[in-house]
């Protein structure tokens, strides 16, 4: 019990400034909505222009909001301990005791919730102004299917992060090409199926890519249980796997760093 | 004007920014790292166009031209904008070295401009490979049928004019404002994207929007550029479209001459050049 105290309690700490910080200035909450809806709107109009079904507007609102949360993965989280080193902070929160992955469970809760607050501001303008239609009685296994996706990607974000301790810039820039492919394989514009069967394969392996076609099926398609419960126990499987394994990482990271004095070494 | 010196001092900014975005691997992997971002963003814009012939049945092969075309053409504007406009923000927050540059190179808008020039470099070629890949995966690489050099080198030369006093015009923005300025940047970035008849003709857009596509030369930019690419690609009036396209490159030259120096001016003023987000 006192363990799981001394894991919460930083985390809730992490979680509250980033919050905190993330409203701070009311003017960024606007533009950080407004900035994914305007390529999502050429997105949108390009499907226009091309004649598409009515369906591809909500597979853009959906495809773009579950990529914003993995861009928080990366750039929220994963480059977050870089940018900490750098700036001195790194330092203050080993010396606290605190362990390191209850810090980035406070990062990946902050993260998550002010990245859903952008994401309900997007799905209203996806609603009201470019009439995507979703389907409301599918919402519960849209959410179960969103919290397990949601998971993984934070516990990946966990190995990102404790990466980047190592990598210094060679991680930010593993960051960088991060974006294009997982976009393109997770199928964030267009359903998977349109892939040919090798493609397909890979992308499955990747939680977001499986996340997004069970949220999309649930919401715009209006599939049950029947065909969702294989994305759950997907899911499910890669959640066990990966948070274990990204806490391994971290711990096994964290550990080489402390023993190679590199732990809060800069420009590397 | 001392040419030799500027000449001298461009080269070494570009060998700088050079250094300074492949640094930190070694050559192979640098080459790999920058087509990797270029070849998957045209991979998605391929499928968005396959997936509607996928499932509706609607071949189209000249609005994909449109769009792998207008994708590819821009990464080639947006590479030297781009890179333009975050020299700013990582001179700033990330190297703090932006004092110095200010210090000890003569002209920051031609510094900026130079910092430039190694990203319109990449971008050509990253550019090319993106317009040859998207156009095979769709299966129209046919349409590329008449490709007449002079005047799409011409009109490179142009891009890179007016593009990159638009880079100087954000980034004098961005310079004003540590806590805008990555913002400001994006924005800039997606409204040009949203606007700039680079996946669909403004004629999709909402009306209310339409007129303000007319302020960026990105139109006239883009549709001579295919024109130059396919004969299948016709436009209603070839010289109207130039000039067009020199009067707004001529007109951002000069406005952007007169903000850039006001913005310059009042950053002096307030002392704001050193200003990060961590104030």
């Amino acid at each position: 019990m006192i363990k799981i105290v001394r894991i919460l309690r930083p985390a809730f700490a992490r979680a509250y400034v980033r919050i905190f910080g993330g409203f701070r200035e009311k003017s960024w909450l606007f533009w950080e909505v407004i900035l994914p809806t305007i390529f999502m709107s050429s997105i949108i109009f390009a499907y226009e222009n091309l004649n598409a079904p009515k369906v591809f507007i909500g597979f853009v609102v959906l495809g773009t909001i579950m990529m914003n949360f993995w861009y928080n993965v990366l750039w929220g989280m994963g480059s977050v301990l870089y940018w900490e080193k750098e700036t001195g902070n790194l330092e203050v929160y080993l010396l606290t005791g605190s362990p390191l992955p209850s810090l980035l469970l406070g990062m990946a809760l902050g993260g998550m919730f002010n990245t859903s607050v952008r994401s309900i501001a997007m799905i209203l303008i996806g609603v009201y102004v470019f009439q995507a239609e979703f389907i409301p009685a599918y919402l519960p296994y849209a959410i179960a299917i969103f919290l397990l996706t949601l998971f993984s990607l934070y516990s990946m974000g966990m190995a990102f992060a404790s990466l980047h301790l190592i990598y210094g810039r060679k991680g930010i820039r593993l960051n960088e090409v991060m974006g294009e492919p997982i976009s393109f394989l997770s199928g964030q514009y267009y359903p998977i199926n349109v892939f040919p069967t090798v493609i397909q394969s890979i992308a499955s392996l990747m939680p977001i890519t499986i996340g997004l076609d069970g949220i999309r099926r649930a919401l715009i398609l209006g599939e049950g249980l029947d065909t969702l419960w294989i994305h759950i126990s997907i899911l499910s499987i890669m959640a066990l796997i990966l948070f274990p394994l990204g806490i391994y990482i971290m711990n096994r990271i964290v550990e080489k760093g402390r023993r190679d004095g590199r732990l809060i070494l800069r420009w590397i | 004007m001392d040419i030799k010196s500027w000449y001298t001092r461009i080269k070494a900014v570009v060998w700088l920014t050079f250094k300074e975005q492949s640094n930190w691997t070694k050559l192979p992997f640098y080459i790999t790292y920058i087509f990797i971002n270029p070849i998957f963003e045209v991979a998605i814009f391929s499928y968005v166009y396959i997936a509607v012939a996928y499932i509706s049945n609607i071949l189209d092969p000249l609005n994909a031209f449109y769009m792998i075309t207008g994708v590819g053409l821009f990464n080639f504007i947006g590479s030297g904008l781009y890179g333009i406009i975050w020299t700013i923000h990582s001179e700033r927050e990330h190297f703090r070295t932006l004092k110095y540059t200010y210090l000890g190179f003569p002209n920051l808008h031609i510094y900026l401009t130079s910092r430039g020039l190694y990203h319109y470099i990449l971008g050509l070629i990253t550019s090319t490979t993106m317009i040859i890949l998207g156009l095979t995966l769709t299966g129209n690489l046919y349409l590329i049928d008449r490709v007449e050099l002079i005047p799409i080198f011409t009109l490179l030369l142009i891009g890179v004019v007016w593009s990159s006093q638009l880079g100087v015009m954000v980034a004098g923005s961005s310079i004003y404002s540590s806590e805008y300025g990555p913002l400001i940047s994006e924005a800039f970035g997606g409204i040009l994207f949203l606007l700039g008849a680079v996946l669909y003709p403004i004629e999709v857009l909402p009306p209310v929007i339409q007129p303000l596509a007319y302020i960026f030369p990105t139109i006239e930019w883009l549709d001579l550029m295919r024109y130059y690419l396919s004969s299948q690609y016709h436009v209603t009036n070839v010289d109207m479209l130039w000039t067009l396209l020199l009067v707004k490159t001529l007109a951002y030259v000069g406005i952007v001459y007169i903000y850039f120096r006001i913005m310059e001016y009042f950053v002096r003023r307030r002392g704001m050049l050193e200003v990060t987000l961590h104030h």
